[in-house]
């Protein structure tokens, strides 16, 4: 794919497009690829570098995340009150957090839709609605089932144990072509086969027309007269990885998608702060137990998510097989020198079993003291209930799985070697601020709502604030959403689009105004 | 942390240093100071932890090991975390070492449990002509939309509980 990178202009460029999109992740690449297609012109800015599939191969996993991740992939949400600090992985590379995820697809459940389009008034993200969209991101993405000979073992592990327990188990939808199952897929796969954005529908985007710019950090939305005429930002030097060369582009639209953790810094450095700006964030807290089996796992070999369960989704909870790299998987394990490394040498008998709660809890986005905002997350008492009942509900499958010992996500703890002691520590946990935990999913920061003070953009996806000023990205979402979020950000990324597109001279005849 | 038994070469583990430096060198200046911050907290564990005058670094190696075994397992939360931060880090990128991944018996990208599973794939006998073993299933459309959500929707209100579960904390 062809692009333009920031990092080795040299001088301030100055350009007028008719939209202009920030933010080449899940969101901003499908505008883009639509409204490309519907003939306007396009141009797309990203802040991050790019990186093809074989730079991907060559990358080990902390050069991966320090090249393609937001923090070096070390981000953080503090947690207030009694909830762990959370870290929470986002992309910063053209194909935005969709070249780091799993790429597993979800629609979002009916349940969540009726409730927004009931409770929330919001009609248009109804469950038939929606459909369409997510039926035709789904082709356009190769949304496949994982198939059983793509198991690791580590995930026939979980299956046997939820066998026994009576707990079904569900294959996985995943957004892939031709997957060699190398389990590689958060630092970019080495093979091209999952269907990142910037595999998928940015190549489309530009054969259309549209214009990619990578190392383009936009600073400030221009708003003259309640309208977004345009950006500004500098691109970023290419010598000491700091905003330099300045540009401007004029647009007749401006589009936002720079996901839940930066939009709302965006809008706020633009003047646009309304008081739903960086709240209600939800963060979809995950985490995973360790099971150390006497027969050698190495689950390492085959898809890194294959599985799920939804059988305890009446409680919020999602099971979801996972495996990572071994030394992503090291860098959590429990003890210091000999006894830490006695742990790291038992990992080809390791199995991991993840969940993830659908949280009630609340967040904020701040800016703060550098580019990267400040996150806070603060769980609700039902999630800290989740949360020590999917650790439960881990370990017991772990040992009906055969596991000798079962390491649980609490720092300092040691492991736990029988079910009753499992048992025990569940129905007294410690504090939850000790829990090892994760966030994939930043959603919500920049809500959609049906009333202007309810939120920060109408159900089209538009500011309600600024004329002509859309985001499109996972931050609209306002509610969480339970799924992984991928498929959802695209579904309604699509259907802003196809919004924005179908009312185009009207907000060309705004602009001109 | 990694050779508290000296099986590690020293060179190795300067080489170790560079590499986590050059790693934490991308992230925003905020975060490269709260890793400062636990730094120091993690050098000054002796002295908060045990009461005793000296930095970590000054210790013997096993005096070093219970200094951060006793730091990760403090009930302040915070002052774990300092210790489990760079441990995490530094882990990270120690485990990638080739070396060590050979150790483990990690093969890249080499898919050997994979591999044999696809060649135990009965092919179709009656077909005459040798068939592709499929890698991939094409999804059929989901029958739901995703994984189902806490219960049925309660009869009374027509919402679902998830519904519910926000308006009682509206209400608290």
């Amino acid at each position: 794919m062809t692009i333009l990178r920031g990092r080795e202009l040299t001088s301030p460029m100055s350009t007028s497009v008719d939209v202009v999109v920030i933010g080449s992740g899940a969101g901003g690449a499908v505008v883009a690829r639509e409204l490309a297609r519907a003939g306007r012109s396009v141009i797309v800015l990203e802040e991050g570098g790019y990186h093809s599939p074989k730079d991907y191969a060559s990358f080990s996993p902390s050069r991966a995340f320090g090249t393609l991740a937001r923090e070096a992939g070390l981000g953080l949400a503090v947690g207030l009150g009694d909830t762990p600090i959370m870290s929470v992985l986002a992309g910063k590379c053209v194909g935005g957090s969709s070249v780091l995820t799993g790429g597993v697809c979800f629609r979002i459940p009916d349940e969540v839709l009726h409730d927004w389009s009931t409770r929330l008034g919001l009609g248009a993200m109804a469950p038939d609605e929606l459909a369409p969209y997510f039926a035709e991101i789904e082709r356009d993405m190769s949304v496949e089932t994982v198939p059983e000979s793509m198991r690791s073992r580590s995930t026939e592990l979980f299956v046997e144990g939820a066998a026994r327990l009576g707990i079904p188990m569900k294959s996985l939808r995943r957004n892939t072509s031709g997957c060699k199952g190398a389990s590689r897929c958060n630092f970019g796969c080495p093979h091209g086969a999952k269907m990142s954005v910037d595999i998928s529908m940015l190549p489309d985007a530009r054969a259309h027309g549209a214009v990619i710019v990578s190392d383009a950090l936009v600073e400030k939305v221009i708003v003259e007269g309640g309208t977004a005429r345009g950006v500004r930002g500098r691109f970023m030097d290419a010598r000491t990885g700091e905003p330099g060369v300045a540009f401007d582009v004029r647009a007749r639209v401006v589009v936002i998608a720079c996901g839940s953790l930066h939009t709302p810094i965006l809008l706020r450095n633009s003047g646009l702060g309304r008081s739903h700006v960086g709240r209600h964030l939800t963060l979809h807290p995950a985490f995973r137990v360790g099971a150390l089996f006497d027969e050698r796992v190495e689950g390492w070999d085959g898809a890194m998510q294959s599985v799920y369960s939804d059988h305890f989704a009446d409680e919020g909870l999602t099971l979801v097989g996972v495996y990572t790299a071994p030394s992503i998987l090291a860098a959590a394990f429990p003890g210091v020198g000999r006894e830490h490394r006695r742990v790291v040498k038992s990992m080809p008998n390791l199995a991991f079993f993840g969940a993830m709660i659908h949280d009630d809890g609340n967040g904020r986005v701040m800016r703060w003291l550098s580019r990267e905002p400040l996150v806070t997350y603060r769980m609700s008492a039902q999630d800290r209930h989740r949360l020590w009942r999917g650790v439960g509900i881990l370990g017991e499958l772990a040992f009906a799985a055969g596991a000798r010992e079962v390491l649980l996500p609490i720092f300092g703890a040691d492991p736990i070697k029988s079910p009753a002691q499992l048992r025990a520590l569940v129905a007294h946990p410690p504090s939850t601020k000790k829990v090892e935990c994760m966030s994939f999913h930043p959603l919500g920061s920049a809500k959609m709502s049906a009333d202007p003070g309810d939120g920060v953009v109408k159900p089209t996806g538009e500011t309600w604030s600024t004329r002509n000023l859309f985001v499109a990205d996972g931050s609209v979402l306002p509610s969480s959403i339970g799924v992984n979020s991928q498929l959802p950000v695209m579904a309604v990324a699509l259907r802003i689009a196809r919004g924005i597109a179908a009312e185009f001279e009207l907000h060309g005849r705004l602009a001109a105004a | 942390m990694f050779s508290q038994d000296g099986e590690v070469d020293e060179s190795r583990l300067d080489a170790h240093v560079e590499q986590v430096d050059g790693f934490i060198s991308n992230a925003s200046k905020q975060l490269r100071l709260g890793l400062r911050l636990a730094l120091f907290i993690v050098r000054i564990a002796p002295v908060l932890l045990f009461f005793r005058m000296r930095m970590l670094e000054s210790l013997s190696v096993d005096e070093r090991v219970t200094v951060l075994a006793r730091l990760e397992r403090s009930r302040f939360a915070e002052m774990s975390l300092a210790f489990i931060g760079w441990r995490a880090v530094m882990t990270m990128v120690f485990y990638e070492h080739p070396a060590e991944l050979e150790a483990l018996g990690y093969a890249s990208d080499e898919r050997k449990v994979y591999k044999r599973r696809l060649a135990l794939v009965p092919m179709a006998a009656a077909d005459p002509m040798p068939m592709q073993i499929p890698l991939v299933a094409v999804a059929p459309p989901p029958e739901e939309s995703g994984v189902r959500l806490r219960g049925d929707a309660d009869e009374d209100s027509g919402h679902p509980p998830a519904v519910q579960a926000h308006d009682r904390d509206e209400v608290a």
